[in-house]
Order: C-alpha cells, then structure tokens, then sequence
C-alpha cells in the first residue's frame, strides 16, 4: 500500500456514517458476546481466544463482501465444540442468536456503502424478521432438550434418514441457487 | 430549484446484471448444511440449534428467489439549472414481492452537491417497488452531466442482488449573473426599440438632420420647404430603428485562481462568464441588442446581435459551454473590422484577465478603428496567491509585466475597469457618450 492510498483509506475513515459505525459495533459485539458465553460456560477464564475471535471480525467488517464473516463464523462455532460438552445448555440460545445478528449486520454492511443510512422502516422489517427467527431458534433448543430429558436411544435408521434428507435439501439448494440458464453468464 | 421529474424524461439504465446470490447468501446456506451435518455425525444437538437461524434464512431466502430483473427507470428532473440551484435525480425500481432494499449511490463530482450528503440513498420496497430521489446541487455554471448512478437491489436477508450502472444524464448549468446595473446612456433617448438609440443613421422615425439628396433616398423624405430655399434636392434623415448594440467578448484563454462554485472564491473565467451574463440580463431583456463571441476555446462561440429574452437564453447556453483548452485554441483571426454584425457594435465590452497577449491587442485593434470598447479586468485577487515561492514570485513579475501593458492599453484610450457589479460601466458609459460627441480620428 502506498503513502496515496494509504491517506485515501483514511479520509474514507471520515466519510463513514454513524450508523455504519454502530453496525461495526455490533458486529464486533456479537462476535465478542459469542466468544464470551463460550468461555463462560466452558468455565474458563477470558483468553486470547476472544481476542483473536474479535481481531477476525473487523477483517471480516472492514470487507463485509468476502468470506471473512464465514471465517469468522467456522471460528466461533468451532470453539463453541471444543470448548463445551454440554449439548442442552440455554446458552446456546443466546450464542446462537448472537451469531446471526452478527451473519445479519455484515450482511446488510455487504449490500450498502460505507456512507449509507439505511432507512428505518428496512430496519424494522429486518428486526420483525429476526424475531421469527429467534422464536424458530429456541423452538429447537426445545425440542432438542425434551428429546435429551427423554433419553431416546439412538437409531442408525433415523441418522441414516436424516442425511438421506439432509443430501436432498442440498441438492434442491444447488439447483434452486444457481442463477437460471437465460441469466448465466457466457 | 427543486423538482420532480415527468414521465417522459425517465428511461431505462445503462447497464444491468441479473440477479445474483450474494456472499451472506452463501455462508449462510454451507453454514447451515455444514452444521447440520456434524450434529448428525458428532451427535451435537446444540450444533442443530445454533445452524437453526440460518437454516430459517437459506430456507427464506429460497423461497423469496427472484425470478426476472426488475423493471427499472431513472431520470434527472430538469436538464437546466442556473448555479445555486438543484434538481432531482429519481429513480423507480419494481419487480416482484421479493424485493426488500435497493441502494442509490452517485458518484462524487466536481461542484456538484447532493442530499443525502455523499450521494448514497437507500430506499425501503414496498409491495415490490420503492422509489429513490438524490438532490442535485450545480455550484458552478458549466455543461457537465450527473455522474453514473450505482444502484443495487436486494431481496429479503440480502440474499440475492440486482445491480445497475445508470447513463449520464446531461445537466447545464447556466451562470447566475452577477449583480449588475447601469444608469449611465450612451445615446439618452425615449423612444425606439431599445432605451438607447443606434448611433446609425438609416430608416427609421427619430429626425437626425437634413442633408442632400442621395440616390435611393425615398421620395417621401424629400425636404421640399429646404429644396426649394437652396435650389437642391434635400431630405430628412432619420436615425435608424435599432437599438444600442452591446458586444459582448470573452477571453477564454486560461482560467485564473481557484473556482469553489458560486459560494466560494471564482476563477477569472467565472468572473468572466457572470460579468457577461449580467451585463446581457440587464440590457437583452430591455430590447437592445446584445452579441457575445468567446475565443481561446477549442469550439469557436459566436452568438449573433439579438435581442429579447430568447436573445439572453441564447447567450447563457453559449457561456454555460465555455471552457479554456490549452490545445487548438481559437485565435481572434478573424480582424476585427470583417467581424459582421458581431464586433463593431455601440460598445464592445472585452471580459479578460489580460494574461494573454491576443486580449490586450483586440482591444487595442477595436480601439483603433474608432470602436467604443471598455475591458473589463477579471484577474481574481487570489490568482497570484500560491504556496510555492517561486510560483509566487513568478506571478509577482507577470503582474508587473501586466502592469506596464495596462498602462499602455489605457495611453490608448481604452478604459479597463475591475468587475465590482452595479454601476461598474456608468463611468466609462458616461465618458464614451461624452466622446462620442467629439471629433474623432481613426486609423485605417
């Protein structure tokens, strides 16, 4: 990077909305939330994991259009696994939820200038929608709870239906994602 | 000047791209399946819970898919302002129910202002349409189009996005005169088409003396009360019916100083171009005719003597294209004398930082050949400002250059004066008239 580009980069720094820095602030809050709840139920103390987990999440802000959020995300979900054991902890709500706020924010950051305000009836919309999706999270959790107090034994036939279905949804995904033939580009 | 554009100016964009899954998109459905797929295989549970808010957007996502591209328009409210004032780019965007937020963002521009600040807008859809509207804001006069507008829609949890390239949409600005008055007359008289009277004698209604006949004189001017005294055919001559003829000519050689728009400092050829529009304003709308020829451009620009209020639109247009060019420059070749109709006029009003040598020998060649001409000096204070020294001290010496060419334009008898707005030609109006009643020796 050059002295030029580096002095373009921050002027660009001043020209940033307020409301573009409240959505890095959040990011950065969720990625840290996330990262927090883990080290609290795994019972340890704060370490540098929360630090590192938090330094890959302004990379993944500062460019919201790449895959640094997904990054981010293997990277939080991944110490989440190794750090916990209980499966039915409610804090997986609250990691969960935190988690997609995050994947929310970077995305809407992806599709808007550094120096937009987003309109807040969009805002409204986008909050009414994750509410759905909150109720959906926890409607699982619960499930998953009732079916560990439960104790149901495991079946081979069920794990084998559920990636049998598992394959078909992907399949369906690919197909229903790609762009239609008339639109592809040639 | 804020408006909204009509139907008929709006068109469709330049370029567009269909509609495209984002990155959100993608991490959120191989998030999702991932997690899925190790809680089946590692038997976690928790990792179903937390793949849920994804697998609920991928699945929303999925549903809410876009089929063709959206139907989309843009338009600039109207294509000619005056400095100062704004018009509305606008845009309408409808395509299915899936459409969620669309994005505007122009690009920055020299002298143009936008609101929202920066140029960016975004727009909420509803029922599958939204519209968006920037305000455009010309501070300086100048034919310059509206920057490409960058526009991007999505659908609901950013999935998937449409974006366009908008044309440029041709925008002039007109300059905003300046101030500007004259109560000075060259010819006082009432009456005929304009408040002055042509300094021409020819058809027309004013009595300007008796003199004997020529051939071509009508019949009906026949003195026949004069003839018969002095035994010779005499007739009355008239003033012609026209009116005073402003000249107007810019040197548009090179643009002095800084130019931050009509609420900051203005460059030499902004001084020019305002001066000139505000001297036309005064006097076009008045019924005199007013001309306007611009040299040191690459296109030469001559408006021809009118008058009236098309005769004015006319000659803004003309200056709102002027720009210097410092390649294929268009000299004064032309002498002035063959400039028909354009130069030679009552008074010929030469608007010049007088940097450049060609500006001071056009006023010295009209001057010669008996022409009223009044130069107008429009070197900005701050063209000579720099914070190099040595470019400071170079301009130092050419303003002293300039100085003793001043003086000998002046020996020459032609006035140059500073642009200060109204009244600034009464003087020199006052003392052409005065001169203009003298004896007169001209060079030929």
């Amino acid at each position: 990077m050059t002295v030029s580009q580096l002095q373009l980069w921050i002027d660009r720094l001043w020209t940033v909305s307020g409301q573009r820095w409240l959505f890095i602030a959040v990011s950065l809050g969720c990625v840290a939330g996330a990262s927090t709840i883990t080290t609290l139920v795994a019972g340890s103390q704060p370490n540098v994991a929360i630090a590192l987990m938090v330094g890959l999440a302004v990379i993944a802000v500062i460019m919201p259009d790449s895959h640094a959020a997904f990054v981010v995300e293997i990277a939080v979900v991944w110490q989440w696994l190794a750090a916990t054991d209980d499966a039915t902890t409610p804090w997986v709500i609250p990691f969960a939820v935190l988690l997609f706020v995050f994947h929310c924010v970077v995305a809407l950051m992806a599709v808007t200038p550094i120096t937009a305000h987003v309109h807040g009836a969009l805002l409204r919309r986008w909050f009414r929608r994750s509410g759905y999706v909150v109720a959906a999270t926890i409607g699982v959790w619960a499930i998953v709870f009732v079916m560990d107090q439960r104790r149901a034994p495991g079946s081979a036939a069920l794990t084998v239906v559920g990636f049998v279905t598992l394959t078909v949804l992907i399949l369906l995904m690919r197909s229903a994602s790609a762009l239609p033939e008339r639109e592809r580009p040639r | 000047m804020t408006t909204t554009g009509d139907e008929s100016s709006l068109h469709s964009s330049g370029i567009a791209n269909p509609w495209r899954p984002t990155v959100a998109y993608f991490r959120a459905a191989v998030g999702a399946m991932a997690m899925i797929a190790f809680a089946l295989i590692w038997r976690r549970p928790d990792l179903l819970v937390i793949a849920t808010p994804l697998a609920v957007v991928t699945a929303w996502s999925l549903l809410s898919r876009p089929g063709a591209s959206p139907n989309f328009t843009d338009g600039l409210g109207h294509p000619t302002i005056r400095e100062g004032d704004a018009t509305n780019w606008h845009a309408a965007i409808s395509g299915g129910a899936e459409l969620d937020l669309v994005v505007a963002a122009l690009d920055d521009a020299p002298w143009i202002e936008t609101v929202p600040a920066r140029g960016v807008v975004t727009g909420c859809a509803v029922d599958g349409s939204a519209n968006l509207e920037i305000r455009v804001r010309s501070t300086r006069w100048g034919s310059r189009p509206v920057e490409p507008v960058h526009v991007l829609a999505t659908t609901p949890w950013a999935s998937f996005r449409w974006s366009t390239v908008t044309v440029r949409h041709p925008l002039t600005t007109l300059p905003l005169p300046a101030l500007f008055d004259v109560n000075a007359s060259t010819c006082p008289s009432d009456g005929l088409i304009g408040l002055h009277r042509s300094s021409r004698s020819g058809e027309g209604n004013e009595f300007a003396g008796i003199r004997p006949f020529q051939a071509g004189d009508r019949l009906r001017r026949i003195n026949w009360t004069r003839s018969a005294r002095s035994n010779e055919l005499q007739v009355n001559s008239t003033w012609a019916d026209l009116d005073t003829h402003i000249a107007l000519v810019i040197d548009a050689t090179d643009d002095f100083g800084v130019s931050e728009g009509i609420d900051g400092l203005a460059s030499s050829l902004d001084g020019a171009v305002r001066a000139a529009g505000a001297i036309a304003e005064h006097y076009a709308p008045r019924g005199e005719r007013v001309s306007l020829r611009v040299f040191g451009t690459t296109t030469p620009y001559t408006v021809l003597p009118g008058t009236g209020r098309a005769q004015l639109r006319r000659i803004l247009d003309t200056l709102a294209r002027v720009s210097p060019s410092t390649l294929n420059r268009t000299g004064y070749a032309t002498p002035a004398s063959r400039q028909r109709g354009v130069i030679g006029g009552q008074i010929t009003v030469l608007l010049s930082p007088l940097i450049a040598p060609e500006a001071l020998d056009l006023a010295v060649a009209l001057g010669r050949q008996g022409m009223s001409v009044i130069v107008v000096d429009t070197l900005p204070d701050h063209a000579a400002q720099d914070e190099d020294r040595y470019v400071e001290l170079a301009w130092r010496i050419r303003l002293l250059e300039r100085r003793r060419e001043v003086r000998m334009v002046l020996a020459a008898g032609i006035p140059i004066i500073e642009w200060h707005g109204p009244g600034s030609l009464d003087q020199v109006i006052r003392d052409i008239a005065h001169r203009s009643t003298g004896p007169r020796m001209l060079q030929r």
